[in-house]
């Protein structure tokens, strides 16, 4: 079987192992990155062709095209490209509109590829649904497929807020969509999951930029859940020293996480599923936390989300899982 | 921060930049240089032996939080 990997560059993740286990199972496997297309003149840049019902590409003596495969997989395919890959700073010497600009055409080139696949039927791993990117539509669909979810409020209402807090133990605020750093000079900031601490509510005026907040859950630890292919798998997330945490993240960077499998209930896996199948999805990540009251609480979806490195926790091999389940009917 | 800060107040930015925190580089492993492949795994005949092995054992073990198995 001739595969194509598509994403925005190689690393050694869960697609690179994966890519190296399908050569292995004897598959002809090329990956093609966004760097591939977009670094001119870099040494691996690779010269292509895209028309109206054909995408090829040129790699060395050989070429490719679109048609020949018989899967693709997406994988990160424009994850932060411009940002990450390309380099932001040449862009800064122009103004702002410019950067808009190439996102877009680099969007573009990322997107007629696939709309191509779908035209000639070609099989997408994770082609999902592009509605599981909001992630206040994830809480919504979680809530109709039986999950618990903590309460949102999108407001910039000082009295709406004050009310969802008086109504709340806990009131925390987050992006609503990925936020990565900020560069700044030298320094770099990130914005977690923060508790709002009711004097600053003071600091706001009655009308205030739009913010999301969420009811704050009394947690007891975290779970990291890997839906691979149809089967959904678990990491429990426990902080060493009790106490209460509004973003894991940090614990992770002071070390004070302790990894372990876990077994969600049958019932939970159930519901699980059905959100994932909701959204087309092949591989992603769900993070749930455990509240003291003893329910799990969805928090949200990950669909390009971090497999290999939990994978190392789980005593199942997720190659395989991946492997079986996905490829089984398509070979 | 403190210009997030006031922003927030002003009513420019969200109730979360409020929040804004500093990273440390070295700390911070998302921040470290990431070592990229590039593409020289294109062609599937460049692929290391290490890669397949690593992907078709079994896993097994526990990690601890600085990625080294146990």
């Amino acid at each position: 079987m001739k595969i194509l990997i598509l994403s925005t560059n190689s690393s050694a993740d869960f697609k690179d192992f994966f890519h190296a286990f399908l050569v292995k199972k004897g598959h002809e496997v090329v990956n093609l990155t966004l760097s591939n297309l977009f670094n001119v003149g870099y040494r691996n840049s690779v010269s292509f062709e895209m028309e109206e019902d054909e995408f090829s590409f040129q790699y060395k003596d050989r070429l490719y095209k679109l048609s020949e495969f018989d899967l693709i997989w997406k994988r990160r395919f424009d994850f932060n490209f411009l940002q990450n890959v390309l380099n932001a700073k040449e862009y800064r010497k122009y103004p702002p509109v410019v950067y808009e600009y190439m996102n877009r055409e680099v969007w573009m080139v990322k997107d007629y590829i696939l709309q191509l696949a779908r035209l000639k039927e070609i099989y997408i791993i994770n082609d999902f649904d592009e509605t599981v990117i909001n992630k206040l539509y994830q809480l919504n669909a979680a809530r109709r497929f039986g999950l618990k979810t903590p309460d949102f409020l999108f407001t910039n209402s000082w009295d709406a807020l004050q009310a969802f807090h008086d109504d709340n133990q806990t009131t925390i605020t987050k992006p609503s969509s990925n936020f990565g750093y900020i560069y700044e000079k030298d320094e770099v900031l990130s914005h977690r999951t923060s508790i709002v601490n009711p004097e600053d509510l003071e600091l706001l005026k009655s009308s205030f930029f739009p913010s999301f907040f969420q009811t704050g859950i009394e947690n007891t630890y975290e779970l990291k859940c890997l839906f691979i292919a149809g089967e959904l798998l678990a990491v429990k997330q426990e902080v060493r020293q009790q106490k209460q945490v509004a973003d894991i993240k940090q614990e992770y960077r002071d070390n004070n996480i302790r990894n372990t499998e876990y077994h969600l209930p049958e019932d939970l896996k159930k519901q699980v599923k059905l959100l994932c199948e909701h959204f087309r999805l092949d591989l992603c990540t769900i993070d749930f936390i455990k509240g003291a009251d003893g329910n799990y609480y969805f928090l949200e979806i990950n669909h390009d989300g971090i497999v290999d490195y939990y994978g190392t926790y789980i005593s199942t091999n997720i190659y395989e899982l991946f492997y079986k389940n996905l490829m089984n009917g398509k070979i | 921060m403190e210009k997030y800060k006031e922003g927030v107040k002003e009513g420019f930015l969200p109730v979360l930049f409020l929040y804004s925190g500093k990273e440390d580089r070295q700390e911070n492993h998302e921040l470290k240089e990431k070592k990229t492949f590039r593409s020289n795994l294109l062609n599937s005949s460049q692929l290391t032996n290490k890669l397949s092995e690593r992907s078709l054992m079994q896993s097994s073990g526990t990690h601890d939080l600085s990625g080294e198995r146990k």
